[in-house]
């Protein structure tokens, strides 16, 4: 079931200067962490003068889209998906 | 024929695809992406496993869930497939300098004047998309000696095809297929056609210029002619537009002049921007809004140009009847474009809307569309974003 979530998350990333790559490894959710196997597709959009980097990322079976904002560098939770029928 | 130098790269299922692409728990399964969710949402594009059972982009969702009960609907997520049109035309200026993005999943590229083997450029360029925007994200690549042909060969093979048409080639690709598979025939030109004798492509090759220009009464016909002989007519990209239009299909119909307001507000935005792209100023619009068993419609000429959207607005809007019945679509277009001319207007009234306007725009380009709107606005919630289909340049 896909479910639109909108809701603050912790995120634990790596910044790796050697292979120039910057990804989420693992998210903390309803007290749960979720380590990130594979990271489906990352963009950037600008909504107004704010810059949000987008993290469409999978752990465990499910899905998460991770929405960072690079004004206040806060991390939203904004859509789950878990098994498909 | 000429050389075949153009090519024409296509994104298979583009909105599905880049969903798949995105979650890759999608993959493999019958996704669609339609304007919106209920049983009346316009699909606006199905994954290669929905296509399998048969569902097609244009379907209503209610009757793709019949062939589909386990069909997965999404919303479209426009920045994302933005970014990815973007990304791609980065990616193929590394390949060719002359690239044209003919739609939000349609590149033309031009290899005038390029050395190279077209075939190996586009089997590298195939690599390259898997490797930088996704290895779920597959194009149809077609390639011609126009762009014309360009494009039967990218629609020849999907998905992820590739075909070339040549002298040696086309005149068998031809008898392969139909006159409606031709771009820019439709069922009545195809009738037209079949009226003269000309019930296939090949049939179409073999008239004579002067037979095709009195079929078609007008020089549509010599156009045909060289398209179908491989020459170059459609690639002129045109300096200045003669009109905007923008359409939108609203989700909960437009019950009254309020509910319709924001559209009709972001439709006037969408046209009054792109007709500022060319510096120009509109002095007609036209609407047409059609509702459960009625329509509305209206045109406005002014002497004075309108030189964005927010005038554009501020003039039709009062000209819209008050309404009881239901909308659920509308269409602007702005035509009879001008250069823009900045000369102060006698009505200060007038002279301070404008200021102000240009102001609020400005605002809106920088902190996001629907920070400033107008007061007629209000009411109700939210300002759409939406895409266009067509020509996004």
């Amino acid at each position: 079931m896909i479910q639109k979530i909108n809701t603050p998350v912790s995120v634990m990333m790596d910044f790796n200067c050697r292979q120039n790559k910057v990804k989420p490894i693992q998210i903390q959710w309803n007290n749960r962490d979720f380590k990130v196997e594979k990271i489906g597709m990352h963009y950037q959009f600008y909504k107004g003068k704010k810059l949000f980097h987008i993290f469409s990322v999978t752990s465990n079976g499910m899905f998460f889209k991770l929405k960072l904002n690079t004004d206040s560098l806060f991390w939203n939770l904004e859509e789950v998906t878990d098994e498909l029928g | 024929m000429n050389l075949a130098k153009k090519m024409l790269l296509d994104i298979n299922s583009c909105f599905a695809t880049i969903e798949q692409q995105a979650n890759p728990l999608l993959r493999g399964k019958e996704v669609v992406v339609a304007a919106y969710v209920g049983e009346r949402g316009c699909i606006l594009a199905a994954s290669k496993e929905a296509k399998k059972l048969g569902i097609k982009t244009g379907w209503q969702v209610g009757e793709a869930k019949n062939i589909c009960s386990n069909l997965i609907v999404l919303t479209p997520d426009l920045e994302k497939y933005r970014y990815i049109n973007k990304k791609l035309k980065k990616l193929l200026l590394k390949f060719c300098p002359k690239v044209q993005t003919k739609s939000i999943d349609e590149f033309a590229l031009d290899f005038e004047g390029i050395r190279g083997n077209l075939m190996e450029i586009a089997i590298k360029i195939k690599e390259e998309i898997k490797k930088n925007l996704g290895e779920w994200i597959t194009v149809s690549i077609g390639i011609g000696p126009n762009i014309f042909l360009a494009k039967i060969a990218s629609n020849f093979e999907k998905p992820d095809g590739l075909v070339e048409i040549n002298e040696k080639n086309f005149w068998e690709i031809y008898g392969k297929l139909k006159l409606t598979d031709l771009h820019g025939i439709n069922i009545k030109t195809a009738y037209k056609l079949e009226i003269n004798g000309i019930k296939t492509p090949q049939d179409f090759y073999q008239k004579s210029r002067q037979e095709l220009r009195s079929i078609f009464e007008s020089i549509c016909g010599d156009y045909w002619y060289f398209r179908l002989r491989g020459v170059e007519v459609d690639d002129k990209e045109r300096k200045y537009k003669k009109s905007f239009s923008a359409i939108f299909s609203l989700k909960n119909p437009a019950k009254n002049r309020v509910d319709l307001s924001p559209v009709l507000f972001q439709l006037c935005l969408k046209v009054g921007k792109r007709c500022n792209r060319q510096r120009m100023g509109a002095r007609a619009v036209a609407w047409w809004a059609q509702g459960e068993n009625f329509n509305l419609s209206g045109k406005l000429h002014k002497k004075e140009e309108m030189i964005n959207g927010w005038e554009i607005f501020r003039e039709i809007y009062p000209k819209i009847p008050e309404f009881k019945n239901k909308i659920r679509k509308i269409v602007i277009i702005i035509y009879d474009l001008q250069k823009k001319i900045w000369q102060k207007n006698m009505l200060i009234d007038k002279e301070k809307f404008r200021e102000t306007s240009e102001v609020a725009e400005k605002i809106n380009n920088k902190y996001g569309m629907g920070t400033i709107f107008p007061g007629t606005v209000l009411a109700s919630k939210k300002i759409p974003d939406f895409i266009g289909f067509g020509n996004i340049e």
